[in-house]
């Protein structure tokens, strides 16, 4: 496939170099030179210097017949101005790489549509949710997060105190935008069965429930089913990346108290404009006796997300070493995560590799975007897109039953961009984003469905 | 140094080799067995051969059976060369196997004047006396006359039944064998690594490390994205012009043997110069036939790059001042030797003629001849006037595009160095001025710039180093400095001794081995093999 990308930063390269070794042909434009020859030695691409902005190279680019155009510079103007330029020129897809969360939001204006986006991806939006649910699955609740960030999935346990054994579950008074995927079953012969339920079905104690919606409402769900609520005070987060901004941003939403530590005074400027309730503390992270000052011992979790690897094994090291609990590493190099794990650091996948396995599922025009496996191996939540011609399209979901799988539940539809739960009257439409939480051996039938 | 690594990868070369080698097989298998010629048998060295390569390709192999795969700079440095010399060894069995030469220096010679394109030929017949005896070779040029060499001819010749002598020279070589020479030029004219990138499995960024070490000139442009389809879409494009050739040479000479044609394309396309007659081109003495050689001996010297920009219809990407620098010179060299040969007679080898079409033909000829570093020849123009060799001698170093099958400093890097020099110039007296060198569109870093400065010294302090060590080695030094510029630019033709109506069978062995190295110092554009010689490229620590 011929893949036109633009931007050869570390974002850029990385996307490049995984494109290039899947046998497919880059082209790499920067308008940096040095970077461009540096590039160009490493991997096998070819290269373009030039501004994005420039459309007559765009335009003579086209004689490759390219099948994407990526945009991945560092600026989220530049990405959408040119994916813009290459869609109208003739472009036949357009990936644009964000970093502001505003442009995922389409309250008012559908920046896919005014920009000629086809697919936006906001690496670091991605990765700050994979460190988010790092921080809470050990506690024994498991979290994943969908379509940016969106749409949360919690697994929890109904504990003994729970009454309502008997009220079906339309009847629970359940917040409107939550839905329960699945029930996992321990019964008195000791076996367990996966429920997937539909309305009339209920919840007993000892319920292992799954539990979809809106980040906001599943704030709630400990609550609402008689649970503790999440045991986490203090989060120490290194370096103000982006990530590290998102990851404060979805911290503050649930009231746990940040404090990032950056070195750059004008970037710890900025974090401030954006984090009201954070503590951003402009000093060197790596300095040890800073970090004893700052009691980082006593916090809950110490995160290290710069946007190099070293840093962040050595920041996350100091951190271990002054007492603290759980320490989280960000990397891009996958062949870092058995060693971290040994020296008990948690990996979590930066937004270089989240973005070029995002990519690589769209180019594979992949349906399924991503599979979780629930209790075990026992159910699988899928995300997946809908073609265009799919049997379902237009139908109601509540008159879905009976032609879809039994064990199949659609919990989260996304619309450009517009996540809705799985409700049923609503409706699915072609190129939608649908999660669908089912037992494993429909998936094979899924692929034919959608 | 990763030796397993390289040990795999020639392997895997090897057996591709083998099967490249397959073609003169078959060829001879039809000579031997299908013809009724009395051309010497060919077919039992070709399999000998091939068996041959096979068995040194599983040693290879062997050694590199633990090998994980990762090829980085210094090893794909030391390939390309390794490549180049195992495989001037082994294409140089057949000569020495078929008895063409009986030396093996000859024969390695002759192979590697071959695959990089040089087109130097030791094959001279065999003199003998009244009594049958094989009698030493005399050879004088008339400009110096007090310098004799004595040696004896390569080529025993072909008997009638009577035992007189009915073929002599090239005439007497065995079919395949002289088809087996000008195939070697093919595959070297474009680079054999490259036309193995193709087949190879996937070397990574290492293969494309590889293609920019044998493909020519300063600046490197890919055609295509990646590596492997570049240099697929390359031989695609040199494979058509090959047979477009052919087509063009039968239609305009219809008395030319395919096997002629064949032959001849393969040599002149990859710029290399090898001819299946002892008088070359002018064997034909057929106009046509010398302006479609002519033709396709600029073809072979233009960028390969612009072609596909003339696939794409794009023609006006082809108007790049180096394209500008290299048709303007082709037209100043033909103009200069026109001009200084016209009232001169021509020597034509087959006939004598003067007219103004003919003294254009000859002049156009053996202009283009030696800058596209094909090295054909229809006349001795080394009894032409002074200023007309010193103009060839010059146009050798000239030589063509980049990115091209031809050698020599190439045009490209005379635009570089003209421009730096420019730019130097215009410093002196207004120091403030910011430029940047760019050819066409294209910037040309510093880097890049000081390359070609580099290069250029190198060339001509290697191509002063080489007149010496021929003359140390008893060689005139008119013949020396023929022989320097004819090996390092991989023209195949040089003067006095060594001129059109001789070959290079008078060389000491020593002076032949040197020759050999200083062709693939040439092709591979010396640094490759220069820096083999820096010691810190042996060293694995520190």
């Amino acid at each position: 496939m011929n893949i036109v990308i633009l931007g050869a930063g570390a974002l850029g390269a990385f996307v490049a170099s995984t494109l290039s070794k899947e046998e497919h042909n880059v082209i790499l434009i920067d308008q940096d030179a040095k970077t461009l020859s540096r590039v160009s030695r490493e991997l096998d691409v070819a290269t373009v210097n030039s501004t994005g902005s420039n459309w007559r190279i765009l335009d003579d680019l086209l004689e490759n017949k390219p099948d994407y155009f990526i945009a991945l510079t560092g600026c989220d103007e530049t990405n959408l101005v040119t994916c813009n330029m290459a869609k109208n020129l003739g472009f036949p897809n357009t990936i644009c790489r964000i970093k502001e969360v505003g442009y995922l939001l389409r309250e008012r204006l559908d920046f896919g549509r005014l920009f000629f986006v086809d697919y936006f991806i906001a690496p670091e939006i991605i990765a700050a949710n994979d460190i988010f649910k790092l921080l809470l699955t050990p506690k024994g609740e498991s979290i994943e997060s969908f379509a940016h960030g969106a749409i949360q999935m919690r697994t929890i346990k109904l504990p003994k105190s729970w009454e309502k054994t008997n009220v079906p579950i339309h009847s629970l008074g359940l917040p409107e935008e939550m839905i329960i995927g699945a029930i996992r079953r321990e019964k008195e012969d000791k076996t367990t069965e996966i429920i997937f339920p539909h309305g009339e079905d209920r919840l007993m104690f000892g319920d292992e429930i799954t539990v979809f919606g809106d980040p906001n409402t599943m704030r709630n769900v400990p609550e609402y089913f008689g649970l503790a609520p999440l045991y986490l005070d203090s989060v120490v987060i290194a370096g103000g990346s982006t990530i590290a901004l998102h990851l404060a941003k979805i911290l503050e939403s649930q009231d746990i108290a940040v404090k990032i530590i950056e070195k750059d005074e004008n970037r710890c400027k900025r974090l401030a404009d954006n984090l009201t309730k954070s503590i951003i503390l402009n000093h060197d992270a790596s300095e040890y006796s800073f970090l004893l000052s700052e009691n980082i011992q006593e916090s809950d979790v110490f995160i290290s997300c710069t946007r190099y690897d070293e840093t962040n094994i050595f920041l996350t090291s100091l951190g271990k070493k002054t007492g603290c609990k759980k320490v989280i590493s960000a990397i891009s190099n996958i062949n870092l995560k058995d060693t971290l794990e040994k020296i008990d650091i948690i990996p979590s996948i930066s937004e270089k590799l989240n973005i070029s396995n995002r990519i690589l599922s769209l180019i594979h025009k992949e349906k399924v975007l991503s599979v979780t496996s629930l209790f075990g191996e026992e159910a699988r939540v899928i995300e997946m897109k809908v073609s265009e011609d799919s049997k379902f399209i237009g139908i109601p979901l509540k008159d879905l039953s009976g032609k879809i799988p039994k064990e199949l539940i659609i919990a989260v539809i996304e619309n450009k961009g517009k996540v809705m739960i799985g409700k049923g009257d609503r409706v699915i439409s072609p190129n939608d984003t649908v999660i669908i939480v089912s037992s494993p051996k429909n998936i094979k039938e899924l692929q034919n469905i959608f | 140094m990763h030796y397993r690594e390289l040990s795999r990868i020639i392997g895997n070369y090897l057996f591709y080799f083998s099967i490249v080698l397959c073609i003169p097989l078959i060829l001879s298998i039809y000579f031997d067995f299908f013809n009724s010629s009395n051309y010497p048998k060919s077919s039992l060295e070709f399999l000998e051969t091939i068996g041959l390569c096979i068995v040194i390709a599983m040693v290879f192999k062997f050694f590199g059976r633990n090998a994980k795969g990762v090829l980085f700079r210094r090893e794909s440095i030391l390939l390309v060369v390794i490549v180049w010399f195992i495989s001037s060894i082994i294409a140089a069995f057949p000569f020495y196997l078929t008895k063409t030469l009986e030396r093996p220096v000859d024969a390695y010679f002759e192979a590697m004047s071959g695959l990089t394109t040089t087109g130097a030929s030791v094959m001279y017949p065999k003199k003998f006396n009244n009594q049958g005896e094989e009698i030493p070779i005399l050879v004088s040029s008339i400009h110096v006359p007090d310098k004799t060499y004595s040696f004896y001819g390569t080529i025993t010749p072909i008997r009638g039944p009577d035992n007189k002598i009915i073929k002599e020279g090239l005439e007497a070589v065995s079919r395949p064998v002289l088809f087996w020479r000008s195939l070697l030029q093919w595959l070297g004219g474009m680079g054999i690594v490259v036309i193995f990138l193709t087949v190879l499995p996937a070397l990574g960024v290492g293969g494309k490390f590889l293609y920019q070490m044998e493909i020519t000139g300063p600046v490197k442009e890919s055609i295509s994205p990646r590596i492997k389809e570049t240099a697929s879409l390359l031989w695609k494009l040199y494979l058509g012009l090959t047979i477009f050739e052919i087509i063009l040479l039968k239609i305009v000479n219809t008395k030319m043997p395919i096997y002629d044609a064949v032959c001849l394309a393969l040599s002149n396309i990859s710029t290399g110069g090898f001819s299946i007659n002892s008088q070359s081109v002018g064997f034909y003495n057929h106009a046509p036939t010398e302006w479609v050689v002519l033709i396709f001996m600029i073809l072979g010297s233009i960028n390969f790059g612009l072609y596909f920009h003339i696939i794409r219809l794009k023609f006006y990407r082809i108007y790049s001042p180096e394209f500008l620098l290299f048709t303007s010179s082709i037209v100043i060299g033909i103009l200069l030797i026109a001009f200084f040969l016209s009232g001169n007679p021509i020597y034509f080898f087959t006939k004598d003629a003067s007219s103004a079409h003919d003294l254009v033909r000859a002049a156009a000829f053996q202009s283009i001849s030696a800058q596209t570093s094909t090295g054909f020849t229809t006349a001795n123009y080394d009894l032409w006037p002074f200023p007309t060799q010193m103009f060839m001698l010059i146009l050798m170093y000239l030589g063509g595009m980049a990115g091209a099958t031809c050698g020599g400093i190439k045009t490209t890097r005379f635009y570089i160095l003209y421009k730096i020099i420019i730019n130097k110039l215009e410093q002196i007296f207004r120091p403030d001025r910011v430029q940047k060198l760019k050819i066409s569109k294209l910037e040309v870093d510093d880097s890049t710039g000081i390359t070609a400065i580099a290069f250029f010294a190198v060339a001509i302090l290697i191509g002063v180093f080489a007149t010496i060590v021929y003359t140390l080695n008893n060689v005139d030094p008119e013949t020396s400095l023929g022989l320097s510029s004819c090996m390092l630019n991989n023209t195949g033709i040089a003067f006095r001794a060594a001129g059109p109506t001789n070959s290079f069978a008078f060389l000491s062995d020593f002076s032949k081995l040197v020759s050999c190295f200083w062709m693939v110092m040439g092709r591979l554009e010396f640094f490759a093999i220069l820096l083999l010689f820096l010691p810190v490229f042996w060293r694995t620590s520190s």
